[in-house]
């Protein structure tokens, strides 16, 4: 372990560092008020970001003896990471403030986490990417059960635990049987070893395995069960973070294996697989959204089926030898999707800020009277979600069908389009109930310094500059998949 | 006047949206101001958009073709351009759109009394998505302006509706997404098989040898890009989502969806449909006038079942668009000529109906044509405007729809006499329904007593009729004016393309020859 090497993985050391920081201060700064935490934490993130995008130009080289890739992909993926770290970190601080849980532990499980995503976007050996998964899901477990005192948070906790360590060992099944197949767990060894000797029963069946791991952390039917309970009791930036920055993970890790054991599997039947999951999440999701009332259950259905959507784009990439193009797909619409709803979750938090009641869609009748700008916000994450250009949700469905299209998946791309005008009813029923429905007298009442309008604002920005001006984006993801 | 370097399109096209951006600074409750602004807004727009009237050059050498092209670099990954222009037949749908705009504005104040800044903000975001889709070359774009006149209409109408506004807002939206995401579909092959979503560069690679769709890559493009358009027109059997948006809209959300929007069906089949997939067109072009015939007889049988006032306009409406897309169909110039000169004049005449449904409506709060009766000497000029509208609406010579009517059958007789039949009988049966409407409203003894002391149109209301009125006349008297300016446009830009067919069938003669000759040799 040089220095070099050290100096390569700068983003996460300062998140670990950030991490270690606000545990010392806490215990420095006992039974005082916990904004130091808050601010530790956005200031580290803040750093993480900045030098994460300006150490931009790194060539790509796998250090620590093969175990950890540094390249343009995982960078792109820290990114979204820390922008959705950033982004929760924001709405936790108004959140927490509010449901009267302060605690500083809170802000180190949620930079845990940020570590094990980080690392699944660079693992290079199958390990290194099952430390990664279980630094992300440990920390989680605990976040989602935060309000102890609620019993839905609990609930949800409990649930999300039994669940996901149920997927991290068949994700470890998986690693064993590719282990046993290839002889390595280092992605590039495995994919010579197929590539020459071509690929096996075992082989295929460790990598069903991992899929089937991975997509219960994406929420991919039918590994989805767990996302509408716990995302409804979870509080809620856990909620939105789980929604994009835990999802990006998972996607992250398969766009990782998928681009380095490229032409190692049979891609025909990955393809059919993964063509197959993205067709049931697009429409379980779709349609398990339809009847929903509240809106927190709403957009837990809404995200399953933007897991499907995005599967597209990762059936697209498996589907030819290249896929160069679905992968740019994913980094973008993972992108877009983690402003929209991060956003979208900031009215919520707002919403629901005041009293635990204030839940359901109905709840949002005649904000527009009393929130103008906000209620905006609000229908713009509505459009983009459904896909109503000009918007980031638009293009990054546009990059999608067009990679599938371009794949010859033209029944995926037909039927991913055809789930975005069901989705459309339900995601058009929220704007319908802010601007056409009266109000139902008592609203909450927005407090101004509140850290929900910075994320709001942040967020619309990022939609709309996005989704008229997405050539600089692409640029960047041009250079992602050069080599 | 020399426009070279001024982007007068995207001038044009913007100046809402401008409008709109500033409008969101007024106080909601000024609305006075604001809808005074708006208006002045939309008048601006007009008076910059009219001299493009003039400047178009509609014959000699150049004329016809795609004029004040504007051209900027977008997503030049997915050669993505911002592409604008205008030939004969988008121009006069530009300029109805300016023209019509500030009187929809203008008819709102009787009737949107709530809310007013985000009824106007709305509106002026529309007619930015309107002209784009009439000024766009360029795919992408086109579609993009497309989406963009659905939400603000959604508003209005689900805002500013009757009763049953929720439900008729969303069967809306539902309606034409549905087409429109397909017709995404569509869009995405071409960017992927032409490298580049410019409409003309893509005409132009199809000439040459080699370039063509394949008939069957034809087929299923012009299903996706024709299902958008039919929705939208609405061609029948697509049509059950117009009545429902028609009734429950406000009345200025009738005449912008019936002046405009239509349009833009017919509009998107003439420029994009039958250019790009000729060949589908040969195939489908019987298919699509038997559904334009049944929906022109259907409509007017249906319209003239109607009581209520705004049902009947609605109904009809699916009449005459039946007439425009039968003009487009008998892929001729006289039958295209006659669709795009219908375009307008639906728009004209509907969208006065529709603006004089409203103004009696809000007089009575009721639509039903047996709450009326004797109005003609009750309100002598509101009765006057009906019935020059009905006349026109009907195709009286002299007033604007019988030219169109006119060169539609003759259209569709040079292409197939048979579809002359129905379409003659539409037009009987347009006057029965709309005159003994006419008769049943105006004529006769009062036979309601609050009929009996109804304000006559004040002066805003004849100034939102009386445009309309004149271009009634003024097509229906110097219909060249409008004809000359389309005539080369239609042939260069519609007809010309679709000399394809001919080397397709050629090319598909010739390798049939080929297979029976390597048959033979076989053998």
């Amino acid at each position: 372990m040089s220095y070099e090497e050290l100096s390569l993985i700068h983003p996460l050391l300062i998140v670990a560092l950030t991490a270690g920081l606000v545990l010392v201060a806490d215990l420095v700064q006992k039974g005082k008020g916990k904004e130091f935490a808050f601010i530790i934490s956005l200031l580290g993130l803040l750093v993480a970001l900045f030098t994460s995008l300006v150490g931009w130009d790194d060539d790509s080289s796998v250090i620590f003896n093969g175990l950890y890739t540094v390249d343009r992909l995982g960078s792109v993926f820290d990114v979204i990471f820390l922008v959705a770290a950033v982004l929760t970190v924001l709405l936790s601080w108004t959140y927490m403030k509010r449901t009267g849980v302060t605690a500083a532990e809170y802000y180190v499980l949620l930079l845990c986490t940020l570590m094990g995503m980080m690392i699944m976007a660079h693992a290079n050996d199958l390990i290194l990417l099952f430390v990664g998964l279980e630094l992300l899901s440990i920390p989680l477990y605990v976040l989602a059960a935060f309000l102890r005192q609620r019993s839905r948070s609990t609930e949800a906790g409990l649930k999300y635990f039994l669940l996901g360590a149920f997927a991290s060992c068949i994700v470890l099944y998986g690693i064993a049987l590719l282990y046993g197949a290839a002889g390595s767990t280092q992605l590039p060894l495995i994919a010579a070893e197929m590539g020459t000797a071509g690929s096996s029963f075992l082989f295929m069946a460790g990598l069903a395995f991992v899929i089937a791991g991975l997509g219960f952390k994406v929420a991919a039917v039918p590994f989805h069960m767990w996302a509408p309970d716990v995302y409804e009791g979870a509080p809620t930036p856990i909620t939105a973070f789980m929604a994009t920055a835990v999802k990006a993970a998972g996607f992250a890790a398969l766009v990782r294996a998928f681009h380095e054991l490229a032409g190692a599997f049979d891609s025909a039947a990955i393809t059919g697989v993964i063509s197959a999951i993205a067709l049931l999440t697009m429409l379980i999701g779709n349609l398990g959204a339809l009847p929903q009332t509240n809106i927190k259950r709403l957009l837990a259905y809404s995200s399953i089926a933007h897991a499907g959507y995005i599967l597209v784009g990762v059936a697209a990439m498996t589907a030819s030898t290249l896929g160069k193009e679905g992968a740019e797909a994913v980094l973008f619409y993972l992108l877009a999707y983690t402003f929209t709803n991060l956003g979208a979750f900031a009215v919520v938090i707002f919403l629901i800020g005041q009293k635990e009641e204030y839940n359901e869609i109905s709840d949002l009748a005649g904000l527009s009277r009393k929130h103008p700008v906000l209620a905006l916000s609000m229908a713009v994450f509505m459009f983009t979600l459904t896909g109503i250009p000009p918007t980031a949700g638009f293009f990054g469905k546009f990059l999608l069908f067009k990679a599938a299209v371009d794949a010859d998946l033209i029944v995926l791309a037909v039927a991913g389009i055809l789930m975005s005008v069901i989705s459309l009813y339900y995601y058009v029923r929220v704007v319908a109930y802010i601007y056409m429905r009266p109000s139902r007298g008592e609203t909450p009442v927005m407090d101004q310094s509140s850290t929900l309008a910075i994320v709001s604002l942040i967020s619309v920005a990022g939609v709309l500059l996005l989704g008229i001006f997405p050539q600089p984006l692409l640029n960047v993801l041009k250079t992602v998949f050069l080599a | 006047m020399d426009l070279s370097g001024i982007p007068i399109l995207s001038i044009v096209t913007f100046l809402p949206l401008v409008g709109a951006l500033f409008l969101s600074v007024f106080s909601e409750k000024n609305s006075g101001a604001i809808r005074a602004a708006s208006v002045t807004v939309s008048v601006v727009t007009f008076v910059v958009s009219l001299p493009l009237f003039f400047l178009y050059k509609g014959t000699g050498v150049e004329g016809g073709g795609i004029q004040f092209e504007e051209h900027l670099s977008w997503i030049p990954d997915f050669g993505i351009s911002y592409g604008m222009g205008l030939d004969g037949i988008s121009m006069l749908l530009f300029l109805f759109t300016t023209f019509l705009s500030p009187l929809v504005l203008l008819s709102s104040y009787s009737h949107v009394k709530e809310r007013v800044k985000e009824f106007n903000i709305l509106y002026l975001l529309m007619e930015t998505g309107m002209l784009g889709v009439f000024a766009a070359t360029d795919l992408f774009v086109f579609y993009l302006f497309w989406e963009v006149t659905l939400i603000p209409l959604y508003f209005i109408v689900g805002i500013w509706g009757g009763p049953r506004r929720f439900y008729a807002a969303i069967k809306f939206f539902l309606y034409t997404v549905v087409g429109s995401v397909l017709m995404l579909v569509g869009i995405i092959y071409l960017i992927i098989t032409y490298g580049t979503s410019d409409l003309f560069q893509i005409l132009d690679m199809m000439k040459v040898e080699g370039g063509d769709l394949t008939g069957v890559e034809q087929g299923w493009l012009f299903a996706a890009f024709g299902l958008a358009f039919a929705i939208k027109v609405p061609l029948f059997p697509f049509h059950t989502w117009l009545p429902d948006a028609h009734v429950e809209a406000p009345a200025s959300g009738s005449v912008v969806l019936a002046g405009v929007l239509l349009k833009m069906g017919t509009y998107g089949l003439l420029r994009f449909c039958i250019p790009l997939f000729p060949s589908a067109v040969q195939t489908f072009a019987p298919t699509i006038m038997v559904l334009a015939a049944i929906g022109i007889v259907y409509g007017a049988f249906l319209a003239w079942a109607q009581e209520d006032l705004k049902k009947l306009v609605a109904y009809s409406s699916i009449s005459h668009l039946g007439f425009v897309v039968l003009g487009i169909f008998a892929w001729n110039v006289r039958g295209i000529q006659g669709g795009v000169i219908q375009m307008i004049n639906h728009g004209l005449s509907t969208g006065a109906l529709f603006l004089l449904v409203g103004m009696i409506y809000d007089r009575r709060h009721v639509r039903m044509i047996s709450d009326f009766g004797g109005l003609g000497k009750v309100i002598p000029w509101f009765s006057a405007m009906l019935i020059i509208v009905t006349l026109s609406s009907i195709g009286l010579p002299g007033l604007n729809g019988f030219v169109g009517e006119f060169l539609i059958i003759q259209g569709t007789f040079e292409a197939n006499w048979c579809f002359a039949v129905p379409a003659a009988l539409g037009i009987l049966l347009g006057a029965i329904y709309m005159l003994s409407m006419v008769g049943r409203t105006l004529m006769g003894p009062v036979v309601h007593d609050e009929n009996k002391d109804l304000d006559d149109l004040n002066r805003r209301e004849v100034w939102c009729l009386l445009p309309l009125v004149v271009m009634i006349f003024v097509i229906g008297f110097f219909p060249g004016l409008f004809l000359d300016k389309t005539e080369a446009s239609v042939q260069k830009n519609v007809l010309e393309y679709s000399e394809r067919i001919h080397t397709v069938q050629e090319t598909a003669e010739s390798s049939c020859l080929d297979g029976i000759s390597a048959c033979r040799m076989k053998n």
